[in-house]
């Protein structure tokens, strides 16, 4: 990341101002696999009706549910940023079932959760987003 | 392959099969996808005869090896197949999420041929495909269609067709993400001539591309020039703010806003069809295709009226002209829910309203024994129905102003505005003279987006001069009929290759950020073709498959009599305006152009041109049907 920015320790959301173009979801997936795809995306945007998109992503709790929720051990906490270890993943779900806000996704080719790491505090979600709807 | 799935299927609705092919390398190299794609198709599957509403015409739905990537705006696709509006090539195009969805979903490209007994679907779910039933769906409308779909597959994204595309209406669209068009040149029709109801993708496929790192930077600087510097903010305050609705105003302004069924280029109630109207008064939401940096869509909303109620997406500048000023209706609700109405009942809005201003036209000028009223806005919305479901007049004009003005005589074809069978697009070449060779000697009919320039249109003024340093005051003189063919060979070039990869035209025409040696980058580091990385070789691409979409033409009997224009515009000096007196002087611009296309002064492609460019085997298969001379 730039010398000099903050670090992210969490992502912000304007709904409002979400087009819905999913631009986030492609940079999410790159950064993370190298290629592009919507599945391998870490952040989801969901469009509920003409007037309404709501992109969904981890919001890094102080309290984490799915921390809790995992037998596996495989979510930790690092500084203030919630983190899934996809090698100590055994793809049990009970992260997903735990999050109150639907913000882990499981993958069906990987076997595996997907969440969000904040990129080490440089989202790059953020940067593909042209209108301001993450911050 | 980089960028590609690699992948084709090949569906055959007769026998009801479904099968894998690979995409050849040698084939993606030559004409790289989209539209060149396509055509390398078409060529070859089709000939003189086939007719497009019969089973053996292929209807392709086609992406290209940016689609599905990151690059800005990656949502497109397109679908192309015989025009059964035009009996020629035909191309449409549409954005939303249904290009790049294709490709998780497996494949670069659908070529679908056959007919169906039955109405059926395609469900195309992460590499598995099915032929569904689509009884259930047959008469069922767009909105419906769709989220019944959904609810069977849910996360797909859906192309389909409504009633229009059931009753082979000439200019049906397919409707892509319920409110987004495959709107031009009929590829609705074909896909209801094929019981074809719809196309539904899902998957979780991903793409790799050649040089991630110089890619994912290359889409970086993209983001920046689509927002930042120069053009990126006037893209923004433009495109980002109004959309393509404040075009009504700039047109006003240069005598070009088509009113009265083309008659003039001047709308006194411009204002109140035009951007700062749809702002203010309907306008609810932007919304974008995927992966966009520009994003140009919009949501409108009417809240009270006899149209309350209504959501759409939209309208755009096209459909805000062919609802608007040129049937003279200054009503921005009732050209909304016109718009709706045509992406519930899939018909292309520029046709429709066409067609609808043609009859009020007729209608004065006792042509026809039709009441239709100047700005009636009841009869508009009426007639709209009317021609999806072919009732009484509304099935006359549900085969296109060409048909109908045929049937009439003489008098009605001077009133009649298309080429080649296709309704004109909302510009006016008098007022705007390298728009009217575009209108021309588009392959598709009288459409802009195969060659428009902007640079003249809008003023562009520092990049006519990088790219024509000599001759930039003369191209960018908008009533000088002077360079105006070598403009729009370079725009028709540019396009193709646009078009191919699939990219948008906002941000390669408005404004006209990208150029050559952009898309050679981008075609390297997607594709990791080699020849590419060289500009002048991007060029040729750009050339070789407008020469072959010419070539499939050719075939089909087009010569220069049909590169034309709509008598008004040959013959009828504009009223009024910025532009009043100018008619279009076709020929020097037709001969200016055909010699930089490398076509003969008929409009054929040339022979030593097919050979330079590698297309020997499109130049022999001419020569031996006669259509060209290898002289040439
Ligand atoms: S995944 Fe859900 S529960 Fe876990 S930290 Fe993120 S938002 Fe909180
Ligand atoms: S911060 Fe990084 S990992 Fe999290 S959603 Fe954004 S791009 Fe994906
Ligand atoms: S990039 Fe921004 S505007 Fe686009 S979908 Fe994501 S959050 Fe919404």
């Amino acid at each position: 990341m730039s010398s000099g920015a903050k670090r992210k320790t969490r992502i912000m959301v304007d709904k409002e101002k979400c087009t819905g173009c999913k631009a986030c979801m492609l940079a999410c997936a790159v950064k993370h696999t190298g290629k592009y795809s919507l599945s391998m995306a870490r952040i989801w945007v969901n469009e509920i009706d003409e007037l309404e998109v709501v992109p969904n992503v981890c919001r890094h709790c102080i309290s984490p549910a799915c921390l809790k929720a995992c037998n596996a051990g495989a979510i930790r906490k690092e500084g203030e940023v919630v983190i899934l270890d996809m090698k100590k993943c055994t793809g049990c779900r009970a992260c997903i079932d735990a999050c109150p806000f639907g913000a882990i996704k499981y993958s069906n080719r990987l076997k595996k959760a997907l969440k969000c790491d904040l990129c080490d505090g440089d989202p790059a979600c953020i940067k593909a987003c042209i209108t301001n709807a993450l911050y | 392959m980089y960028g590609y799935t690699g992948k084709i299927l090949v569906a055959d609705l007769s026998k009801e099969k479904t099968s894998v092919k690979e995409l050849e390398r040698s084939r993606a190299k030559k004409y790289l996808g989209g539209v060149g794609l396509a055509a390398s198709f078409i060529w070859e599957l089709t000939d003189a005869k086939t007719d497009p509403l019969q089973p053996e015409n292929p209807l392709i739905f086609v992406t290209g090896p940016v689609n599905g990537t990151g690059f800005p705006p990656t949502g497109r696709f397109a679908v192309c197949s015989l025009s059964p509006l035009t009996g020629i090539w035909g191309e449409s195009h549409s954005g939303g999420f249904f290009g790049p969805m294709m490709k998780y979903a497996g494949f670069d490209m659908l070529l679908i041929t056959g007919r169906s007994k039955e109405a059926v679907y395609l469900a195309i779910d992460d590499g598995n495909v099915e032929l569904r039933s689509a009884k259930h769906l047959w008469g069922k409308d767009v909105l419906e269609t769709t989220d019944r779909i959904k609810e069977e597959m849910p996360g797909a994204e859906v192309a389909c067709i409504g009633p229009a595309g059931e009753n082979l209406v000439k200019f049906a669209s397919i409707q892509v993400c319920k409110y987004r068009a495959a709107g031009r040149t009929g590829m609705g029709a074909v896909m209801g001539a094929k019981h074809l109801k719809a196309i539904a993708v899902r998957g979780e496929n991903e793409i790799k591309v050649y040089d991630v790192d110089k890619f994912v930077a290359l889409v970086e600087e993209a983001r920046q020039r689509y927002t930042k510097e120069r053009w990126g903010i006037a893209a923004q305050e433009s495109l980002g703010k109004y959309g393509t609705t404040s075009l009504v105003e700039a047109e006003q302004e240069i005598g070009r806003l088509p009113t009265k069924n083309h008659s003039t280029g001047i709308f006194k109630d411009f204002d109140k069809i035009g951007g700062e109207a749809v702002r203010k008064y309907v306008r609810k939401k932007r919304k974008a295709c995927m992966g966009c940096a520009i994003q140009c869509k919009y949501v409108a909303v009417i809240d009270a009226g006899e149209f309350g109620g209504t959501i759409t997406e939209g309208p755009e500048y096209e459909t805000l002209v062919a609802f608007g000023s040129d049937e003279l209706n200054s009503r921005l609700d009732a050209i909304v829910y016109a718009n709706y109405l045509c992406n519930k009942l899939g018909l292309d809005t520029i046709s429709t309203g066409k067609s609808i201003a043609f009859a009020m036209e007729l209608s004065e000028k006792g042509l026809i024994n039709q009441s239709i009223k100047w700005g009636d806005v009841e009869t508009m919305v009426k007639l709209v129905e009317d021609i999806a479901y072919r009732r009484g007049f509304g099935n006359e004009l549900a085969e296109g102003v060409r048909n109908l003005a045929a049937k009439l005589g003489a008098e009605a074809e001077k009133l009649a505005v298309h080429v080649k069978g296709l309704e004109m697009s909302g510009q006016d070449g008098r007022a705007h003279k390298s728009i009217g060779l575009t209108h021309a000697i588009s392959v598709r009919g009288a459409d802009h987006l195969r060659s428009i320039s902007c640079l003249d249109e809008l003023g562009y003024v520092d990049i006519a001069k990088e790219r024509y340093p000599e001759d930039a005051k003369i191209i960018l003189d908008l009533r000088s009929e002077k360079l105006k063919g070598i403009l729009v060979e370079d725009m028709e070039t540019n396009y193709a290759i646009v078009d191919s990869l699939i990219i948008c035209k906002y941000g390669t025409m408005w404004p006209p950020i990208f150029y050559y040696s952009d898309y050679a980058r981008l075609i390297y580091y997607t594709t990791g073709f080699k020849d590419y990385q060289k500009p002048e070789n991007v060029r040729k691409l750009g050339e070789r498959i407008c020469l072959l979409r010419r070539a499939i033409n050719a075939r089909r009997g087009i010569t220069r009599k049909d590169d034309t224009l709509p008598y008004k515009q040959l013959h009828e000096p504009m009223p009024d305006g910025p532009a009043k007196g100018e008619v279009v002087h076709l020929d020097v611009m037709l001969d200016e152009f055909y010699d930089a296309r490398g076509c003969t002064r008929d409009g054929k492609p040339k022979y030593s041109k097919l050979k330079e460019l590698g297309m020997k085997q499109v130049g022999d298969a001419l020569a031996k049907e006669g259509i060209i001379s290898k002289e040439h």
